[in-house]
């Protein structure tokens, strides 16, 4: 057997062309310009093979020998059963189509699931595992933001505030057994109807929005919606999401250029958005579940989305055609024919229970 | 004595191969829980150096995964140790962030020494004998300097301006001045980086001047704000053309409800949102192709000069298509894109001068010193970032 490469002296740059000559476990090196150095193959280490890169044997002097043959010496390991011919395990494995093909579908089903299941279930743990306390503290600078760059104070007399604010005490929290510290702002965004909840339990209410309700059950509507983003720790748990998929897509691609943060960033929009559609439907079942609970009927819901609905005006695009997957898996929050009829269901039963009691 | 000649680098890995190797590495390290990443990483290196070819020699990676795992392992303790103080008690947790960025330019002195070391071509290590208080400088002292003085001066402000105005301005500056700095301490480090770093007992040395950096940033922005504007220009002369700008107006000064919003705006919305991707991916290239050739240009290794010629074009047209792959596979483009990638960077760089010589007289200078013993707490700090 016979290998060509390099020889190195001992800690030396000077290169020369030499022969691996190889039988019974002997080895002869012939070196051009130089003697022939002659030893066991037992003695001799050899480096690692990763893919086709040059092969590095370091013989009993300490001088190298160094080939591109990668296949003749991976042979002559396994022939004479050499003990550096043991991790040869892992290039096979990168060589087999077999283990490639295991190796693919499984780091997809893990990587799926583990974003998809894992991540949402460690995200809420976590949210519900942080104190009420320290929510507060969390909120506190969002809320200064919000309120001295974003929003407008409210415009609304002073009167109506008090009104929904003692509603929203003396009814509203009644039906709920957290120790947040729930309280109500209203402020103005523009021309926009919205409502939005802090992790803290701060909701703000935006004026359009109560010019919007035609009656105290459509706010209310809005504000358990609201408060069951809160008590759901939807917020906490966002954040908690959002970074963990940070940290794992900057430990996985290691030093993220900007232009590879942009290509992340297409994923991460499409799962967050994703999550938080779900975070939608379930503060929507406990609106649901805790107008009943008050005796407002779920329909009220449905009455309030829609005139929101008819005013987003991109969203009344949507709403013509048939909501079809591709627009659900884009957008932030479901779609919204599915959301009036989940209402309806709630109303119904609503009208049951009633039914059943009188 | 030979001539001096201008010899290009190569780089002879494929996709396809280290492919295999990644899709390998990712699974064991999931199913080690991360323990593997050590192997990985010793793996990756070993392809990517093994790969890179000067003068018909390779390039070596010599770290163990031992050398790897025991900075990961440091790493994930400090971890759990900060987890833990935070849950007990979230004040001194907070106190462990300064204290965290005081370590961080140790570390990163750490890595940049043991990264260094762990390579060498044709048998003959490199070495990094920069000192530590110099990386402090740069990136503890120098970014500190503007919020200091800044912060001095918007406190005195808020004294006697009383309406805020021109503490607002002053805030303002501070900010710019705080980013301002940043292509000042890129010079600093990259210098520091390359002059403090050997061939053996060759010494490599550039001489960069940060008013260059600036030039590149500058113009960066110039092209940036030129090209917002064009693009504003020509949506605004299309929907002027068609007509549809009119119906856009309408609809926004309208209170009813709107029947269908234009196709138009929804059209130049996703034009601008696309433009602007385009825009920043090729910023990028443009960064990255004039630093890297500014820097490289100038740098030498003793009489042995370094050139680099990418083409900001060139590296676009890669970066782009890279995104496109791995959005179309879902990242599983990976190893093509970064083979591809480091393919075009590594082969705009060559040398000139009397390479195989220049190496002998290392060997022997080194002979003369004797091996240099190897570190017996040496560890890889990177943290994979």
């Amino acid at each position: 057997m016979q290998i060509t490469g390099y020889w190195y002296p001992a800690n030396s740059s000077a290169r020369h062309d030499a022969k691996l000559h190889i039988k019974d476990g002997h080895y002869t090196l012939k070196i051009v310009d130089n003697d022939e150095l002659q030893g066991m193959v037992a003695n001799v280490s050899v480096s690692d093979r990763v893919g086709n890169i040059p092969r590095k044997m370091t013989l009993e002097n300490h001088s190298i020998f160094e080939t591109l043959d990668n296949n003749s010496v991976d042979n002559l390991l396994h022939k004479l059963r050499h003990k550096d011919g043991s991790s040869h395990f892992i290039h096979i494995l990168e060589t087999r189509w077999q283990s490639i093909t295991i190796a693919i579908t499984l780091t997809i089903t893990i990587v799926f699931s583990s974003v998809y299941w894992g991540l949402p279930w460690a995200s809420e743990k976590l949210a519900y595992a942080i104190p009420v306390g320290m929510s507060e503290q969390i909120s506190a600078g969002t809320f200064d933001v919000l309120n001295k760059y974003i929003l407008d104070p409210s415009e609304l007399p002073e009167a109506r505030q008090q009104a929904i604010r003692k509603h929203f005490k003396k009814t509203l929290l009644t039906v709920q057994s957290e120790k947040f510290n729930y309280r109500l702002y209203f402020r103005q965004l523009g021309d926009m109807p919205n409502a939005f909840a802090l992790p803290s339990g701060q909701i703000i209410v935006t004026d359009k929005l109560i010019e919007m309700a035609d009656n105290q059950q459509e706010i209310d509507s809005v504000l358990l919606h609201e408060i069951g983003h809160v008590v759901h720790r939807h917020g906490l748990q966002q954040i908690i999401h959002n970074s963990f998929i940070t940290i794992a897509l900057t430990i996985m691609t290691g030093d993220a250029t900007a232009v590879e943060e942009m290509m992340i960033a297409l994923p991460v929009f499409l799962l967050e958005s994703q999550y938080s559609r779900a975070s939608e439907s379930e503060a929507d079942e406990y609106a649901f579940k805790h107008m009943i609970k008050l005796g407002i009927d779920p329909i009220y819901f449905a009455h309030m989305f829609e005139k929101m609905l008819s005013l987003e005006k991109d969203e009344n695009l949507n709403s013509n055609e048939q909501p079809d997957e591709y627009s659900e898996f884009l957008s932030t929050h479901p779609a919204s024919p599915r959301r009036i009829q989940r209402a309806k269901e709630y109303s119904a039963k609503y009208f049951h229970n009633n039914s059943i009691q009188n | 004595m030979s001539e001096p000649q201008t010899i290009h680098f190569k780089f002879s890995g494929n996709g396809g191969e280290y492919f295999r190797i990644w899709i390998v590495n990712s699974i064991l390290t999931i199913l080690t829980l991360g323990i593997y990443s050590a192997w990985a990483k010793v793996r990756t290196n070993r392809y990517f150096y093994g790969n890179t070819v000067l003068d018909n020699a390779t390039f070596e990676y010599h770290a163990t995964p031992i050398m790897i795992l025991k900075g990961r392992l440091i790493a994930v303790a400090a971890l759990i140790i900060y987890v833990a103080i935070s849950k007990v008690s979230p004040i001194a947790g907070l106190a462990f962030i300064p204290i965290l960025g005081l370590l961080a330019p140790w570390v990163i002195w750490r890595s940049i020494q043991f990264n260094a070391r762990m390579v060498s071509y044709r048998n003959i290590r490199f070495h990094f004998h920069g000192a530590l208080k110099e990386v402090y400088k740069i990136l503890v002292l120098i970014p500190l300097l503007p919020i200091i003085v800044g912060g001095i001066l918007v406190g005195i402000s808020l004294l006697i301006d009383k309406e805020g105005k021109f503490t607002v301005i002053l805030s303002f500056m501070v900010v710019i001045a705080f980013y301002a700095v940043f292509p000042y301490i890129q010079q600093l480090m990259t210098s520091y980086y390359i002059n403090n770093r050997q061939y053996g007992q060759g010494q490599f040395s550039a001489q960069l001047s940060a008013e260059k950096y600036y030039k590149i940033y500058l113009t960066l922005i110039g092209l940036t704000v030129l090209v917002s504007l064009i693009i504003g220009m020509l949506i605004a002369f299309i929907l002027g053309v068609t007509g549809e700008f009119d119906k856009i107006t309408a609809m926004m000064q309208s209170s009813e409800d709107p029947e269908e919003v234009p196709i138009a705006l929804v059209g130049a919305i996703l034009f601008v949102y696309i433009a602007f991707g385009i825009l920043s991916i090729w910023g990028t290239a443009y960064i990255q192709t004039n630093i890297k050739n500014y820097v490289l240009n100038r740098t030498s290794l003793d009489n042995i000069q370094i050139n680099s010629s990418i083409e900001v074009g060139k590296l676009f047209v890669i970066y782009f298509t890279n995104i496109l792959l791995l959005m179309a596979t879902f990242g599983l483009a990976y190893p093509w894109t970064i083979i591809r990638l480091k393919k075009y960077k590594l082969e705009s760089t060559s040398v000139t001068g009397n390479i195989n010589e220049y190496v002998n007289q290392q060997q022997q200078k080194q002979s003369a010193l004797g091996e240099e013993l190897g570190d017996a707490f040496d560890m890889d700090l990177d943290l994979g970032m």
